[in-house]
This record gives C-alpha cells, structure tokens and sequence, in this order.
C-alpha cells in the first residue's frame, strides 16, 4: 500500500492489536464527543476555543495513534497543519475577544444604556461588568479622594468595590441569585439557582473562601 | 511485540489523557480551571504518541516530523493560553470567589493609576497650548491662522493599560 512503512501493528490475524486499535479508538472518540459538548454549551467564546483546543490535540493524538498502529506515514503534515491552525485560531479569538468586549462596553456605557447592556457576556447570565472604568475610578479614587470623578456609579455594580476580592460576592455569584433563563445545566453549581437553601450554604461557603484566602 | 505493546500502552495513555482533559473541560467550573485541564494532552499526550510512533516506525522521516509537530506545540502552545487567559481576565470571565489571590490586580490598579496621572498632565498640556493658541490668534488675526486645523485632540477613548 501507498504510504506503508515499517511493519504494521494492526493486522486481521492478530486479535490483540485490533481489540486494542478499538479500544483505544473509542476512548479518543468519547474524548471527542465530550469537547464538543463543552462546545456547544459554551458559555463563553473562551470557554468555546478552550474546548476547541482540547479537541485539536485529541484529533492529533488520535491521528499519531492511528499512524503509529497503521506505520502510515502520509498523516504527519495533517497533524503539523492541525497544530498550526490551532495555535492562530486561538491567538485571533482571544484577541478578538478583548478587543470586541471592550468597545462594546464602554460605547453602551457612554451612551447611558446602563452597565453590560452591549457586551457579549455569557449564556448564563453572567454579563461581564467593565472592569476597566471600574479599575480607572478606583485609581482615580486612590489618586485623588476628593475629587468628583464625573463617573456616575449609583444604582450598579460598576463600583470600584466590585474588582476587590474581599468585599463580598462578586458579579458571578450575584448573576445566580436571580433565576434567569440561560441553560440551568451548563455549570456544575447551576443547583444554587434551583435550591435556596443551597444559595445560602453556598455563600458561606464563599465568605469563608475570601476569608481564607486574605491570609497567604 | 514488546515493542508493540509498549507503543500500544503509550497511546492508550494519550487517549487517556485526552479524555481526562475533555471531561475536566466540561466538568470545571471556570475558565482558567478548564484552562488547566485542557492543556494536558496538548504536550505531554503528543510527546506519548511521538514515542509510540518512534517505536513502531523506525526511520528518521516520520521521527523528525513528529519531532517538529511536538516542538511547535511546544512553543505555541504557552502563546495560545497566554492570551485566551489574558482575554479572560479582562473580560471578565473569571470568577474571584475562586482565586486565592489575585496577583494581577495590584499591578493594573499601579498601571491605571499612573495611566489617570499622565492622562491629567496630558490633558493639562493640552488646554494650556490651545489658550496659548487663542492667543496667538487674537494678537495676530491678520496672519490668517489654519494652524489650529490640524492639531487633533488625543484620543482618550480607549486607553492601552498594557494588561
């Protein structure tokens, strides 16, 4: 056969190496399958392009694994191409992220459309504040306390004390205290939304964590 | 057929790999834990594969491209999670509630604060060189003066944090 070097491990009168071609075949293929679920449940871009990478790598493993069972020679440079394509989509989603996410925010902002009505957020409900003027008015805070900043913060969580670690819940705890109809079963800690009891043991147990974690 | 085996055990532990790496991705709850998860048979699963193909194909071709592929992955791969975890903190998609520590967040409040300080020393230059340029204007009106046409005001829309 074209492309055959070598001796192959596979072959129809050996029952070992093809149970074991199967076998390995379909621990790839359920890797493959559960990517594609973080895939398609997101909920972020980030989360998407994590998923997508943990999906090329699977695809070059599969493929290093299937030339190495079948001494194919000839899928190398497809395990090469696949690599690079990886390396530029993530590099261009990421920037294109930062990017996009930023000027949407801010232009909604300036526009008085109130906090995160613009930006992409995340399909469960956890809409991205602006960390940005949020950080610049606390530094403009620090740099000068008595001066009006002109930034009108009243009435959201674009306060400086949002970016802290220590005051309180943050914006993702807060996005699930309200029921919200995202996908309740994208997140393992989605059950906070459906039992209250559950809310509160859980904001213990985060107040518990900043706490802690104040203290290195 | 040691050989055989020995490969064989080497790309079960790269399927293995994947899988975990799958299942840690869909199973994590923030981006920067899936981040964690998820680079694990980039590299190591590869260089697996790679020593599962050098055992069951022994010639240099095969070898040296396997070698190059695992080389690129190592260098793209840090570049790639760099910037995604990059573009993940500033947009926000981490969830502090899980961070011990935020070393991050002492410098860009530092950086901000120097970027408001000489964004004031800007703008003050700026309003001190346009009443000098009225001025100029109302001692020489005769002069015919375009010169205020092209100086544009800085662009204070978006600035660059360096984050």
């Amino acid at each position: 056969m074209n492309g055959q070097q070598g001796i192959p491990l596979v072959s129809v009168d050996d029952g070992m190496g093809l149970i074991a071609a199967i076998v390995i075949g379909a621990v790839f293929l359920a890797a493959v399958v559960v990517a594609i679920v973080r895939i398609v449940r997101g909920p972020s871009i980030l989360d998407r392009m994590i998923a997508t990478d943990t999906l090329l790598a699977t695809i070059m493993c599969a493929l290093g694994g299937l030339a190495a069972f079948s001494a194919r020679t000839d899928l190398f440079p497809v395990v090469l191409v696949i690599a690079m394509f990886g390396f530029v989509g993530a590099v261009g989603v990421s920037r294109y992220v930062s990017r996009a996410d930023l000027r949407t925010t801010s232009r909604f902002r300036r526009m008085g459309r109130g906090q995160g009505s613009g930006s992409i957020g995340t399909a469960d409900g956890h809409e991205p504040t602006v960390p940005e003027l949020a950080i610049e008015l606390e530094a403009a805070r620090r740099a000068d306390p008595e001066r009006d900043t002109g930034m009108e913060t009243a009435g959201t969580d674009l306060d400086a004390s949002s970016t802290r670690v220590t005051d309180g819940p943050d914006d993702w705890s807060q996005s699930h205290e309200a029921p919200h109809g995202g996908d309740h079963d994208s997140e393992p800690t989605a059950e906070a939304v459906a039992d209250p009891h559950a809310q509160s043991s859980g904001a213990e147990h985060r107040e518990d964590e900043t706490s802690g974690g104040g203290q290195p | 057929m040691t050989l055989d085996i020995v490969s064989t055990v080497f790309i079960a532990g790269a399927a293995f790999l994947s899988l975990a790496a799958a299942i840690g991705a869909v199973r994590f709850p923030d981006l920067l834990s899936r981040m964690h998860a998820s680079s694990k048979p980039q590299l190591f699963g590869l260089v697996m594969v790679m020593f599962a193909v050098g055992l069951q194909i022994q010639q240099w071709g095969p070898v040296t491209t396997m070698l190059i592929i695992v080389l690129f992955q190592l260098f793209t791969v840090p570049v790639a999670a760099h910037m995604i975890g990059r573009a993940g903190y500033r947009t926000k998609h981490l969830r502090r509630s899980m961070l011990y520590r935020d070393e991050l967040d002492e410098a860009v409040a530092r950086a901000q604060a120097r970027d408001v300080h000489a964004r004031e020393t800007a703008e003050r230059k700026q309003a001190a060189q346009a009443a000098r340029d009225k001025d100029q204007e109302t001692a020489d009106q005769s002069g015919g003066s375009a010169s205020g046409e092209d100086r544009t005001p800085i662009d204070h829309d978006e600035p660059d944090t360096g984050r």
